[in-house]
């Protein structure tokens, strides 16, 4: 298996006004081909941040630090012309609310041929056009709304051509933030099994980002939820739920009652108070108070990430008294 | 419904909503100045406020009659007379001092008539749905479209030429600017979801105008105050250059019409120009620059645009 | 639980179409009551007319036909009458940061409902000596804001999106009504904050005896805080019953397929293998 995408120790740092806000401090990943890998995290956590700066989408301004490799290539060294190849033919993404960036006045049609035509201008208008309808298809659209204009299509459906614009070059890396948010229940669920069928069919690395934790446990073979910059936990996506330690974690799937189940009725559960967004030690140390099994200890002895059973790492420093066995060390930050 | 204890403390609401007030003030004032070309402006405002109010203890006033006039005509800077002597022997310095009073004067007060016509035709417009509002706008297009001039020069003529109907001319030129900018506004914060919330808590249209709507409106109109005196203060310039002033009142136009009138340009006598000339230049760069910086401060998107 | 505090009869609003050809049935006879104490969850999809029939209940949408009674009186159309049903229900709107005026500091924006109401004044005639300061107080601590003083002063934008949905509460809360109507309460909000807004209007209900509608298209919502579900589709409502009933044994399709849609986290029965 390849490894489409690996993070190390990634830091972006936002310079504004009020000085430099540390948006991701510290992050490592990697995503194999064919797998799904889902960051959880709210407002602030720094999720966002990650998937730009792996098509170093990030505003010029912003200093990195770590190193991004998408296939193999060190995209904080790629010249633009190499970065703009790579960002439609390596890694493409799927945004929150893209449909509404499709041009109104140009059928849905044209605007999926557009990349096509950008990045191989040899290819012929005829085999464009099957390329488009043959997108349609993976897409679950007829071939028809290859001559429709974005108005005449509903959300759901518009947001299938920003799936279809993103595959028109053959990815091997898809990357959707929060690309079901705005969408309703019925359709969200429609489009998240069109983005897990298609990662298998054809053998995509899926990195989808969400504020909804139900969401990615149910479509990522791998979960990590990020928090202040960081990532706090990482788990097996459908394992998520069952065994997070990280008192924000279980806040966060707290806030995703199962129905039926009675501990949730009539008992919401969530974080005290805000989560933290502006990162520093003294965020992090409020960030601890609000920690219901913690006593702050883990801010005096810096928490280690560490592996535990099952696949679970966690900076949580109670998940040995939480009963699971830690297996070894690894070093995250 | 008692589920809390009272406050310890009890402030009285006026006390709270005047401190509320000075915090206000106190942040503008504190991004003002951290805005060099508006500290600029406002300083030179300043300093030609206190020369047009004290203007009798800098020169003597006696010197500004024609027939008390001593002095050579038009002679070039001397010791005795730093900026020259116009056509008819009188000290430019003094001419200038007291030619600062009128500008300023007319400007401010016109701008006040903008203001509150424009502010009250603006908001109006905006808040009405129906035939008054659509009027109300086809009224403000109307006088928009009218060129400047030939309007206030009618007007003037109308109204004959004293310092009050030069301020009524310039007054009632000068805000259909400010009611299409009060217009837009109002447009905005009525759709904004505060006012739907105001309407549930039980707020009637007044309530909603005087405490949504013009809290919204009132900084855009202050910002707008600024650039609409520098605009008074040129047409009042050009209307007294114009020879539609009032004759009796110094004033830098009326300076530079006797200038232009007596062929001071073919003399060669450019003391009797520039001085004036570059006052009006500099008063109403001041407000265009003060008012910029009201305008950032009020609208930082404005800024951000440009 | 019986009395009725809120209730819709055979309600239709109608909107024109936006090309003016026919007409959009966006609230298309429905019957709703809002029980005393009681949290009602009205569930539905974007675009199920459910903004539209709280609007109406609110008095902010004129219907077409139909009525909505409050207490079994009429809901007034304007003036002083339907200034006193504003003080009976009253919304929490979805979008706290939009919702609250920008120049207002939270003081005002509680003191708004109690200037708008004269409350001072009906306070102190019934004997209690409160002034307003007292009434704003009370208002915010009990809307979870404390100690209240200390965000008197604050404005919106220096409060974070939590605090601020807690002054919009408050400023509710603070006209003393029998009902509010919640839209969206916590979509705009982080998940991890939704538990205390939520377990807030529990405790309200708890306290007070208010009863809230809560309108969502978050199911997990209705099961977290709501006695019964009313779900709405295409201006009518397709099932109403207590919660158990309706979200552990939907009888209409559409229930069921929105039960089915939810994440396999958040149901169990609608789990597909991957």
């Amino acid at each position: 298996m390849t490894q489409l995408l690996r993070i190390e120790d990634l830091r972006v740092t936002y310079r504004s006004g009020r000085g430099d806000i540390a948006a991701v401090r510290g992050v490592s990943l990697s995503l194999d081909q064919g797998r799904s890998l889902g960051i959880a995290g709210e407002s602030g956590s720094g999720k966002s941040t990650v998937a730009s700066a792996v098509l170093r989408l990030h505003p010029r301004k912003a200093g990195v630090e770590g190193r991004v490799e998408v296939c193999g290539k060190d995209v904080n060294s790629l010249t633009w012309g190499a970065l703009r190849r790579m960002r439609w033919s390596d890694a493409a993404i799927v945004f929150q609310g893209a449909m509404n960036s499709l041009n109104p006045v140009r059928t849905v049609g044209e605007q999926i041929a557009e990349p096509i035509l950008v990045h191989r201008p040899e290819t012929t208008r005829r085999a464009c056009d099957l390329r488009v309808a043959e997108l349609l298809d993976m897409v679950s659209l007829a071939a028809e709304h290859t001559y429709s204009y974005p108005h005449q299509l509903s959300g759901g459906q518009k947001q299938r051509i920003m799936i279809a614009m993103a595959l028109a070059c053959d990815p091997k890396l898809l990357i959707a933030d929060e690309a079901t948010t705005a969408l309703d229940v019925k359709v969200q669920a429609q489009i998240l099994r069109l983005l897990r069928n298609l990662a298998v069919e054809l053998e995509l690395g899926l990195m989808m980002i969400s504020h909804d934790l139900a969401v990615l446990s149910s479509v990522c073979d791998e979960v990590v939820v990020m928090h202040g910059g960081r990532i706090i936990e990482q788990a097996p996506g459908p394992r998520v739920f069952a065994q997070a330690k990280h008192p924000y974690t279980r806040a966060l799937a707290g806030a995703f009652p199962t129905i039926g189940d009675p501990a949730s009725r009539y008992r919401p559960q969530g974080l005290a108070d805000d989560p933290v967004t502006v990162v520093d030690d003294v965020a992090e140390r409020e960030f601890a108070a609000q920690c219901t099994s913690l006593d702050g200890d883990c801010l005096v002895h810096k928490p280690e990430f560490a592996r535990y059973a099952h696949g679970l790492k966690t900076g949580c420093l109670r998940a040995e008294d939480l009963g699971i066995a830690r297996t070894e060390s690894t070093v995250a930050r | 419904m008692t589920t809390a204890p009272a406050p310890p403390r009890r402030s009285s609401a006026r006390a709270l909503r005047w401190k509320l007030r000075r915090e206000a003030w106190g942040r503008t004032w504190a991004k003002f100045r951290a805005n060099r070309a508006g500290m600029v402006g406002l300083a030179v405002l300043l300093v030609f406020a206190v020369i047009a109010v004290f203007a009798p203890l800098l020169a003597d006033s006696h010197e500004l009659r024609v027939s008390a006039a001593s002095g050579p005509i038009l002679a070039p800077p001397s010791r005795k007379y730093p900026l020259g002597t116009d056509d008819n022997g009188r000290s430019i310095l003094t001419l200038l001092i007291f030619g600062a009073r009128v500008p300023l004067l007319v400007g401010l007060m016109a701008t006040v008539i903008s203001m509150v016509i424009g502010t009250i035709v603006g908001m109006a417009s905006g808040i009405s749905d129906g035939w008054a509002g659509t009027v109300l706008f086809r009224l403000t297009e109307w006088f928009i479209v009218i060129p400047f001039l030939p309007l206030a020069l009618v007007l003037a003529t109308l109204l004959g030429g004293s310092l009050l109907s030069i301020i009524v001319v310039i007054g009632i030129t000068g805000w259909p600017a400010t009611a299409l900018v009060i217009r837009a506004q109002t447009f905005s914060v009525r759709e904004r979801p505060f006012m739907e919330r105001a309407r549930v808590l039980g707020a009637g249209p007044w309530h909603l105008m005087s405490k949504h709507v013009f809290p919204n409106v009132l900084p855009l109109v202050f910002a707008n105050t600024t650039l609409t005196v520098a605009g008074s203060v040129l047409a009042e310039t050009t209307l007294s250059f114009l020879g539609f002033g009032d004759p009796t009142a110094v004033s830098w136009g009326t300076m530079l019409n006797a200038a232009f009138g007596t062929g001071a340009v073919s003399l060669g006598a450019w003391w009797a120009l520039l001085p004036p000339g570059i006052c009006v230049i500099v008063v109403v760069l001041a407000f265009t620059m003060a008012g910029q910086a009201l305008e950032d401060i009020v609208n930082p998107r404005l800024k951000e645009g440009r | 639980m019986n009395r009725i505090v809120l209730s819709a009869t055979d309600l239709h609003v109608t909107f024109p179409s936006l090309h003016g050809r026919s007409e959009v049935r966006a609230v298309d006879g429905v019957n709703l009551e809002v029980r005393d104490g009681e949290i009602l969850a009205l569930v539905g999809a974007s675009g199920s007319g459910k903004t539209t029939l709280s609007r109406a209940l609110l008095g902010l949408e004129r219907p077409t036909s139909g009525e909505v009674t409050a207490l079994g009186k009429r809901l007034p159309t304007g003036g002083a009458a339907l200034r006193g049903y504003r003080r009976r229900v009253q919304l929490v709107m979805q979008d706290p940061s939009g919702a609250l005026n920008p120049k207002h500091s939270v003081y005002e924006s509680v003191a708004e409902g109690i200037r708008l109401h004269r409350l001072v004044a009906e306070h102190n005639a019934r004997g209690d000596d409160v002034t307003e300061v007292d009434l704003v107080a009370r208002a915010l601590s009990n809307a979870g804001l404390r100690p209240p003083e200390q965000f008197f002063l604050s404005y919106p934008h220096e409060l974070s999106g939590g605090q601020r949905q807690r002054v919009l509460i408050a400023g509710a809360l603070a006209v003393e009504p029998e009902t509010i109507i919640a839209d969206e309460p916590v979509a705009s909000l982080d998940a991890s904050l939704r538990g205390e807004i939520l377990s807030l209007f529990l405790r309200l209900r708890e306290q007070m005896r208010l009863s809230v509608m809560v309108v969502t298209h978050d199911l997990g919502l209705a099961w977290n805080i709501a006695d019964r579900v009313a779900v709405m589709r295409s201006g009518r409502l397709v099932e109403v019953g207590t919660t158990e009933e309706v979200l552990l044994n939907p009888q209409h399709t559409y229930t069921r397929e929105l039960l089915a849609a939810l994440p396999s986290e958040q149901h169990r029965a609608g789990h597909e293998g991957t």
